[in-house]
Formats: C-alpha cells, structure tokens, sequence
C-alpha cells in the first residue's frame, strides 16, 4: 500500500462533555524519520495517539495511519500490525512472567526479531523468570520497550518513552531509535524532555490545549530561527512589526522580542529604521520555541 | 492461541477454587452419605427416604453443590476490557492487533469451557467414586445434570460478562448479579409465571420434575427441558452480542 | 478522612446493595398476596411470611452475599492499581486503615441490616397489613452482628488473597464452609450458625409457630461473636503489618 504521508488527520476532535481534548487537528508526518510530539501535560497527546490507534473514539474528524483509516476498526487492527506502541504508563501483565509476556506478545507479529530480542534481553538484563509484577518501574519500561523494538515495524509510536530509565538506558534507548529511523521506521515519540528530542528528532509537532500549535523541522530552528531583542528609547511601535518571518512578538516596557523563523536581517534593518537602540540577534533553542509558543497561546486563550 | 492463554491465566485461580470446592463437595457427599442421611437432611415430599441416589441428589444437585456452582459461576464472568483499564493495561491489550471482538469472543469461550468442566466434575466423580461405599449412581443421571447446570449457568456467566462490561467498578458487578440472580428466582416464583418454570435455580435441580424408579431403586429425572435451555441460552447470546457491541464503542 | 476514604472505595456497592434490600421489601410487602400464594405453605400469615421470605431465606441469602462482598478490597487491593504507597506514606498507621476500612464497613452493614426494620413495618399498612417494629429491630440487631461476621469473612480474605477475584472466591467458600461445620452433628445443638442465629431457625428466642422473636435476644452470643470479629479484624491488622508493599 502506497501513501504519502505516515499519519495525517484532518480536523481530528475528541470532546469529552464540554471539554476539548484535541480540536481540530491537522497533522502531517511523513516518514522515515524521527517526529517529536511535544505538548504540557492535559495538551491532547496521549488522546490523539489512542485516536490513531482506535482505543479513543474522534468525535469529529478523520486521520489515516500508514494509509488506513483510523475510524475503521478493521483497517485499524491491520496498520497495528505494523505499528509498534509503547504506552505512557507501560503497565503490563502483572500475573505473567517476562518470558511468558514475550512470548505472548511475539504471537502477533511476523516481523519479530528474535536476534534483537535476544540482544535487547542481554542488554535490559531482563530476569525472564520473574513475573512482571515483580519488576521495577524502570525494568517495566526496559520491558515494554524490548517488546515495541524486537518488531521492523513500519511506525513506532512512543508515548513518553524514557520515564523511569536511568541515564545510560535512556542513551541507549535514544540509540536504538535513530537505529530503527535509520532501517526505515517511522519513529513518532511524545515527551516532555525536550533536550532528548532535540537530539534525535528531525521534527517536532507541538501541540497545546488540543490545538497543533507548530510543526516544524529542527533544521530550520537551527538554521533560521532566531530570537531577536530589541530596545529601544520611547515607547516601542506596536504595529509596524507585520513581516514575514515574524512568528512572534512580545512586548514588555521598551523592549520587544521578536521570534523570528527566517528573514531575521531583515526584521533587523526594520527594526533599525524605527530607531531600536539595541539589537541582539541570538539562536533559540527547541526549548525556548516551545515555551515561547505555549506562553504565546496562554495569552490567546 | 495466546489470547485464549491470556484469558486462561487471567481466570485460573478462580476456576481452580471453584472445581476445587465442588469436587470437595461431591466427594463428601459419596463418602460421608451414612452421616449426611443420618443428620437427617429433609427429603422433599414424594421421595423415598433413605436411598443413595436421593440423599446425593439432595446434597449435590439441588443442594449445596449446586449453590456454590449457582454463585460462583459469577465469578467466571467476570473481568474484561474495563477492569483491564482498571489496572492499567488495556492499552496495551488494545495496541494489539486484534479485534475487540476476539478478545471478547475469546474470554467468553474460554469462560464457557471452565463452566462446562466445572459443570461435568460431579458427573465424574460421583459415578466413579460410588462404588467404594458400595453405592451407585447413573452416569446418565449424572450428565443429565451437567447438562441443566451448563445451560443455565450460561445465562449466568452471560449476566455477570455483561454487568462487567457495563460496571466499571471493581465489585459492583458481582453484587448487581447476585441481586439480579436473587430477584430472577422471585419473580419466576410469581404466580403467573410459575407454570412456566422459569425459576434458574428450580431448572438446575429439576425440582418437583422427578419420579421414582422402584425397578432401579433409583431417583430420575424428566426429559431435559430443551425448549427452555434453548431460550435460555438465546438470551445469553443475546448479552454477550450486547456486551461486544458496548465494548466495541468505548472509549479506552 | 480515612474514613471518607474508606467510604468512597465502597459507597457503590453499599448503596446498591441498599437499593437492592429496600426494593425487595418492598416488592415482598406489596406483593404480599402473590408472594403468599408461592411459597408453599399455604397457610401462612402475614408475619410468617414476611419472617419466611425476608429473615429466613432470600433476603438472608442476599445480604449475607452483599456483605460478604462489603468486605473485600483494601491495601493489597490498592496495591494492584498503584495506589498502596501514596496510602502508605500518609502519616497513619496500617492499623489505622484496617480499623477505619472495617468501622465504615460494619457502619455499612447495621444500616443494611436495618433497612427492612425502616421499610417492612412502614409500608405494610399501606396493603391494610402490619408487621410489628420491635420485631424488625430485633432482627436488625441480629443481623447486624451476624451481618459483622460475614463481612469479617470478606475481610480477611481480602487480606489474604491479592487477586481481584480469589478474595471474594475465598471469602464465599470460607462462608460455605462455616456453613458445612456449623452443621455437623456435633455441633449443632450449639448456637454456632450464624445462618439460623440470624433467622432464629431452631433458636430458643424464636416461636415457629408464630414466627416471632419472643424470649430474650442471645446477647452473651452476640457479644462472643462480636469478639470474634474483633479478633479476626486484628489478625487481618496483623497480617498487613508484616506484608511488604
């Protein structure tokens, strides 16, 4: 099956009672690559993932996952064939053991990789004799993880995949998933370290009071992206500052800070011919987008 | 196959006390039957006192056996997609790719053949077990019986599968079936309603439906009422279509 | 709060169970005509049927299952949902939540086991039948220590038992058991069943043939049985002092 882009949804809803978890989301991911889907706690992660793989109804929209309609539970249960998902809490059977539960899960799939599990057992150092009720936070999450990468699925969705880890299995959790970009997979990660997916993702979706907020490349943030301050003397002018490039603009006395993805010279000779007395043009980073974008809808909302 | 394994592991521990509890039970009432007639449980008007095949069907089959399959089959039921969130892992029990409808289908099935095993345990153990009191009993009796409890623990266990569909509440589920079970034998005992034996608990030990056999010097029942496992066993599949629907709706 | 706590985690099945005993007495008592015609004696009066159907078999029956599973739940329970150490590190002892979870339960329990003392006599006039107070009470005081009892079943099974359902599976076969032994030949001419304690069945309080409760209700009996469940509470507080979390 051909497609071209790897999840897609158009005007995705889901509304519990008056609230609105996800509204209208618009969301493209192409593949292969790796997607970081970024959002505050409550922003409609983990409801749009559960939409995408039929465990949450939308109550509008429609999405597609490798191709297939997620509002079909028959299609659906196809593409999870080729998806592979780790979940937020990462709870798992607690009356089986560790072998059983592999065993159990491996049933599934054809596209197990017996030499990776073996792999991943030796380096998670995963007990296979006890149950999973007797294992730690950190060995659940080992656990679940080994059992979502044993698979080449096409699409691996993670939901905040490195809670619980220590840092050397976290490095080797970031590893393994640009190995699995680098095979072909999809790789579309929700987390809340953000300096985790700075360093592997190529692009980033945030998303905030279930609204997509950005979707952009994390190439273009460090090429062009930039955080332009500028101060000046009086009050500063509040409406001559609609250019291109300008995704933002903050005002707070006589300074304005303008966060700018691309044509910042000229924002800057702009700035220049209203008489801004300083100006400081520095690199933002995945962070301070983020913040800047979800601060900004504070203000909107 | 590793649903089935699944739903089995997930309802083991239950099945095995049950069969465990009845076998004891079918056991006492072979070996022990001197004490049990001694202790002088009333035999219903109409039967003869003092034979084995009463005093078994007595304690076994409209007694105490019977009651403790009756209020445990409950317990088969039970679990499912909810309590499965409950506990955090119906999430990854979703992320697999199968239908909603297999999983069901799957505990249902396996649930049904521990409810027919249970449903079978004294049809092997107290025909076999009769001859070392120098006692015996029909095995066609004895699957006669197996047969009454099998159907109409189907509609129980279909009861109980649905109210855990519907209740997402760790107990609330047994205690609306055990209340709905109660008041089903209520209202069956209506006097409009009485013709038509719709009493569960009546059906399971053919109450007031069986004859002596002086030839046999043995106590046996009527023709098993097929018109009525039938539409018993219509309205549980009617529940568990219910309950797949439900589920297949909700929102995890 | 421990015990609000307590109350929230069993408030659905208490009030259903509440729902369940008013409805069914109410039904025997409006019913009463069509209830009398079944059962087979047909020569009961009003009283002996109400005793009949409501104090010696269904709704004894009900409520000695809805009480056993009353009692089902707590910290190993907790423990399964991921709740036990928020629990466990509040500034309370182990002791503390068994003691709250069984005084909001036995609370629970004397108010179901009144119910049809509240309903029964209110509503008989209504269908011109009157069925006397100080007789319902009564038998709500023995339910209700009675009703304690099973609860303690369910209890201590839960304390024993981590699976969701093994507990309540216990507690009933635990139930079924006591109910095996108290009827043994041996035994029976002590006033060890709680079944008959609690219907009166072969009791010297109670007449059959007028299906009262007329000597002295057996308090030093209630009081041992009330020790008992005292003591069985405190070895379920024992148990989960020692279990590991």
């Amino acid at each position: 099956m051909s497609y071209k882009s790897i999840i897609e949804t158009r005007d995705l809803t889901k509304r519990y009672g008056n609230f609105e978890a996800v509204h209208a989301l618009n969301l493209k991911i192409a593949g292969p690559g790796i997607t970081g889907f970024l959002g505050r706690n409550g922003a409609g992660k983990s409801t749009t993932i559960k939409m995408l793989l039929d465990m949450t109804h939308p109550t509008a929209g429609t999405g597609t996952v490798l191709g297939r309609s997620i509002g079909d539970p028959a299609s659906n249960r196809e593409m999870r064939r080729q998806v592979a998902y780790v979940a937020e809490d990462k709870q798992l059977y607690a009356y089986m053991t560790v072998e059983q539960l592999i065993r159990f899960t491996k049933s599934f799939y054809t596209d197990w990789r017996a030499d990776v599990e073996r792999h991943l057992l030796k380096r998670y150092q995963l007990p296979m004799r006890r149950k999973v009720k007797a294992l730690s936070k950190g060995m659940r999450t080992k656990l679940a993880l080994l059992l979502a990468l044993s698979r080449r699925p096409a699409l691996l969705i993670l939901d905040e995949p490195s809670e619980g880890l220590d840092p050397v299995s976290i490095e080797e959790l970031l590893q393994s998933l640009v190995a699995a970009a680098a095979e072909g997979t999809t790789v579309f990660f929700s987390s809340h370290q953000i300096a985790e997916v700075e360093r592997i993702a190529d692009r980033v979706c945030i998303v905030d009071h279930g609204k997509l907020a950005m979707d952009l490349s994390l190439d273009d943030i460090r090429q062009d992206y930039r955080r332009i301050t500028l101060g000046f003397a009086a009050q500063p002018p509040s409406d001559d500052f609609h250019m291109q490039g300008i995704e933002q603009i903050r005002t707070s006395g006589r300074q304005v800070v303008v966060l700018a993805s691309h044509n910042a010279d000229a924002i800057v000779e702009r700035a220049r011919s209203l008489e801004a007395v300083s100006v400081d043009v520095t690199p933002i980073s995945l962070r301070e987008v983020f913040l800047d974008t979800v601060k900004e809808n504070d203000a909107l909302v | 196959m590793m649903l089935w394994y699944k739903a089995w592991r997930e309802s083991r521990m239950r099945f095995a006390m049950i069969a465990v509890a009845v076998a004891a039970i079918c056991v006492y009432a072979v070996l022990f039957h001197d004490q049990i007639q001694a202790n002088g449980i009333p035999i219903r008007p109409g039967l003869r006192d003092g034979a084995y095949s009463e005093n078994i069907y007595q304690f076994v089959y409209s007694g105490t056996a019977k009651g403790v399959f009756a209020l445990l089959v409950i317990f088969l039921g039970l679990g499912g997609l909810l309590r499965e969130r409950a506990h955090r892992t119906a999430i990854f029990t979703l992320a697999l790719p199968v239908s909603r409808m297999r999983l069901i289908l799957t505990q249902i099935v396996v649930g049904l053949a521990e409810m027919a095993a249970l449903a079978l345990l004294p049809a092997l153990l107290i025909p076999s077990l009769s001859p070392l009191v120098h006692q015996s009993f029909p095995l066609a009796e004895a699957l006669h019986f197996s047969v009454l409890w099998f159907g109409c623990g189907t509609i129980i266990f279909a009861s109980a599968f649905f109210l855990s569909v519907v209740f997402g509440g760790e107990y609330i589920a047994p205690v609306a079936c055990y209340i709905a079970l109660i008041s089903q034998s209520l209202v069956a005992q209506w006097a409009p309603l009485r013709p038509y034996r719709l009493n569960l608990m009546w059906t399971m030990g053919e109450f007031g439906t069986r004859h002596w056999d002086p030839q046999h010097n043995v106590l046996l029942s009527s023709p098993l009422p097929w018109t009525r496992l039938l539409i018993i066993a219509l309205i549980a599949s009617g529940l568990f279509a219910l309950s797949a629907r439900i589920t297949q709706r909700q929102d995890f | 709060m421990l015990w609000y706590k307590a109350w929230r985690e069993s408030q659905a099945r208490f009030l259903l169970s509440a729902l369940a005993i008013a409805g069914l007495c109410a039904a025997f008592v409006v019913f009463h005509r069509e209830g009398m015609l079944s059962v087979e004696d047909g020569h009961l009066t009003y009283i002996g049927y109400i005793w009949r159907i409501t104090y010696k078999t269904y709704l004894r029956e009900l409520f000695a299952i809805l009480v056993l599973l009353l009692g089902v739940g707590g910290l190993l329970r907790e423990r399964a949902y991921g709740t036990a150490g928020f629990t466990l590190a509040l500034p309370v002892s182990r002791l503390g939540l068994i003691w709250a979870r069984a005084g909001v339960g036995f609370l629970e329990v004397a108010a179901l086991s009144f119910l049809p003392a509240l309903v029964i006599p209110a509503l008989s006039p209504f269908v011109h039948q009157s069925y006397p107070w100080t007789q319902a009470l009564q038998f709500g005081a023995l339910w209700t220590v009675g009703g304690a009892l099973i609860f303690t079943m369910g209890f201590l099974a839960s304390v024993i038992f981590a699976s969701e359902y093994s507990a309540p599976v216990a507690a009933l076969l635990i139930l079924l058991l006591y109910s095996v032994i108290a009827d043994l030949p041996f035994l029976e001419r002590y006033p060890v069943d709680i079944h008959d304690i609690i219907s009166g069945v072969g009791m010297r309080y109670f007449q059959p043939n007028t299906s009262l409760l007329t000597g002295p209700l057996p308090w030093t009996a209630q009081a041992v049985i009330l020790l008992i469940v005292c003591g069985l509470i405190a070895l379920a507080g024992r148990i989960t002092q020692q279990q590991d979390f």
